[in-house]
C-alpha cells in the first residue's frame, strides 16, 4: 500500500504547515504595500466584521480558519521553543520509540493471529 | 491548574444540572476540567491564561487573538462534540439519545432496509428522519432514514477480511496485507471525513441540525463500505459485468448520500422563523454534495477497491 495512516499524517501536517506560513502582509491582505505579490483578500484585517458580530459567509469562515490555525500553531511553537534542546530531544526520542513499538505490536499480533 | 478564587464558583454553577442528576462528585470534577477548556467563561479567561502561563505575560491583543482562534477552532470541531463526549462518558451504559449508543440501536429489518436504500435509492420517496418528542430523532431501529454506526463498523471489518479473501483466491495472500489494508482504509476514511466536514463547515453557517456533527458524518462516510463489499461479489473475470456493476453501485451510493444528507441538513430550518436560510447557501451545498457524492466518492472507491 502506498497510502496509509502515516502518509495521511504527513499530508495533514504539511497542509497545516502550508496554512501557517502564509504571510498576511504579502499574500492574504487585499491591498498590499508591495505589488510584487498577488493579493488574495483573505487577511483577517481586510474583511472583518464589527467586533462581537460574526459573519457567516464562506469567505469569512475561511479567514477565521486560517487565523485559528496560525494562532494555535504560534502558541505550540512558542511552547516548543521554551524547551531546552535536551528536553526536546528526549521527547522526540520517546515519540519515535512509541510509534515503533505500536507498529511492531500491530505486525506481531497480526502474524500470531494469522498463523495460529 | 490555575488557582482562581472565582473559578470554583463558575465550575460548580455550570455543573448544577449534572450534579443534580445524582452522579456524585466525580462527574462534577471532570466537568470542571472540561469547563476549563471552554472559551465561554466570560471575563475570567484572561486571568486564567496569565496564571497558567506563569512567566509569560500576554498582551491584550495576543489574548484576544488566542480567544478568537480558539472559538473558530471549536466551531470547526463542533462545540457540541466536546459536550457530547462528556455526556457519553457519564452515560456510557444508558441508551440515551445523545450518546454513541443511540447509533448502535439497530435491528435486522433496519439493516436490510438500509442495504436496500443504499443499493436502490431510487425507490425511496421520504428521506426525512422522524423527530422525537424531546427535540431529537428516533433511534435507527424505528427510523430507516436515521444514520447508524453499526453498518460502518461491521463494514470496515468485513471489507478488510473480504479483500484479503479475494487476494487469497488469487493466490497472493500475505498476512501483512491485513495491516496495510487496515491502515490505508482508515487513512482514506479519515481523508473523506475531513473533506466532508470542511466543506460543510465552510458552506453551512451555524446550523442546529445534528447532521453536521462528527458522529453522524462518520456514519454517512462509513456507508461506502457497503457498495465496496457488494462490488466484490462480481467476478473480475467478466470484466465488463464487473465495471458496470461498480458504476451502478457508485452512482446509487452517490444518490443515497446526496439525498440523505441534503434533506436532513435543511429539514428543521423551515420551522424557526428567526433563522432563514439563503437560497444561495442551499444551492452551494447542493453543488458541493453533488461533486462530493458522485465524483469524489467514485474516485475514492476506485482507489480503494
Amino acid at each position: 500500500m502506498i497510502f496509509g495512516l502515516g502518509r495521511l499524517f504527513y499530508v495533514v501536517l504539511l497542509l497545516i504547515n502550508s496554512i501557517a506560513v502564509l504571510s498576511e502582509e504579502r499574500f492574504l491582505r487585499r491591498k498590499t504595500t508591495t505589488h510584487h505579490y498577488l493579493p488574495v483578500g483573505l487577511g483577517s484585517q481586510s474583511n472583518q466584521a464589527v467586533f462581537g458580530q460574526q459573519e457567516n459567509t464562506t469567505k469569512s469562515k475561511l479567514v477565521q480558519l486560517i487565523g485559528a490555525v496560525q494562532t494555535l500553531l504560534r502558541k505550540i511553537v512558542r511552547n516548543i521553543n521554551n524547551l531546552y534542546w535536551w528536553q526536546f530531544r528526549f521527547i522526540m526520542m520517546l515519540v519515535v520509540l512509541l510509534i515503533t513499538i505500536i507498529k511492531q505490536l500491530f505486525k506481531v499480533s497480526i502474524n500470531v493471529l494469522s498463523t495460529s | 491548574m490555575s488557582y482562581n478564587p472565582y473559578y470554583s464558583e463558575i465550575g460548580s454553577d455550570s455543573n448544577v444540572g449534572m450534579a443534580a442528576a445524582g452522579k456524585g462528585k466525580n462527574i462534577s470534577a471532570t466537568g470542571k476540567q472540561y469547563g476549563m477548556q471552554q472559551p465561554s467563561l466570560g471575563p475570567q479567561t484572561p486571568q486564567q491564561q496569565q496564571q497558567q502561563n506563569g512567566s509569560y505575560l500576554p498582551s491584550a491583543s495576543t489574548n484576544m487573538a488566542f480567544q478568537f482562534g480558539q472559538t473558530a477552532f471549536n466551531q470547526f470541531v463542533g462545540q457540541e462534540n466536546i459536550s457530547q463526549f462528556q455526556e457519553t462518558m457519564s452515560k456510557a451504559t444508558g441508551a440515551t439519545n445523545s450518546s454513541v449508543a443511540h447509533y448502535f440501536q439497530v435491528s435486522n429489518s433496519y439493516v436490510f432496509h438500509k442495504f436496500k436504500l443504499i443499493t436502490v435509492p431510487f425507490l425511496q420517496k421520504n428521506w426525512q428522519r422522524i423527530p422525537d418528542s424531546s427535540n431529537s430523532f428516533q433511534p435507527p431501529r424505528i427510523d430507516v432514514n436515521s444514520p447508524d454506526l453499526y453498518i460502518p463498523v461491521m463494514g470496515l471489518v468485513t471489507y478488510i477480511l473480504a479483500w484479503n479473501v479475494t487476494q487469497g483466491l488469487n493466490g497472493s495472500f500475505d498476512p501483512e496485507n491485513l495491516y496495510f489494508k487496515l491502515s490505508s482504509t482508515l487513512a482514506f476514511f479519515l481523508l473523506d471525513l475531513i473533506i466532508l466536514r470542511l466543506g460543510l463547515y465552510l458552506l453551512v453557517s451555524n446550523t442546529t441540525s445534528p447532521v453536521t456533527s462528527l458522529v453522524e458524518l462518520t456514519c454517512y462516510v462509513g456507508y461506502k463500505f457497503v457498495p465496496l463489499i457488494f462490488s466484490m461479489f462480481f467476478p473480475a473475470s467478466f470484466i465488463w459485468l464487473n465495471r458496470l456493476a461498480k458504476l451502478y453501485l457508485f452512482v446509487a451510493f452517490g444518490v443515497f448520500l446526496l439525498r440523505s444528507i441534503k434533506f436532513n441538513l435543511f429539514a428543521d430550518m423551515g420551522n424557526s422563523a428567526d433563522f432563514s436560510f439563503k437560497k444561495g447557501t442551499v444551492k452551494k451545498v447542493n453543488y458541493f454534495l453533488f461533486v462530493y457524492g458522485f465524483f469524489w466518492q467514485s474516485v475514492l472507491m476506485w482507489l480503494m477497491g
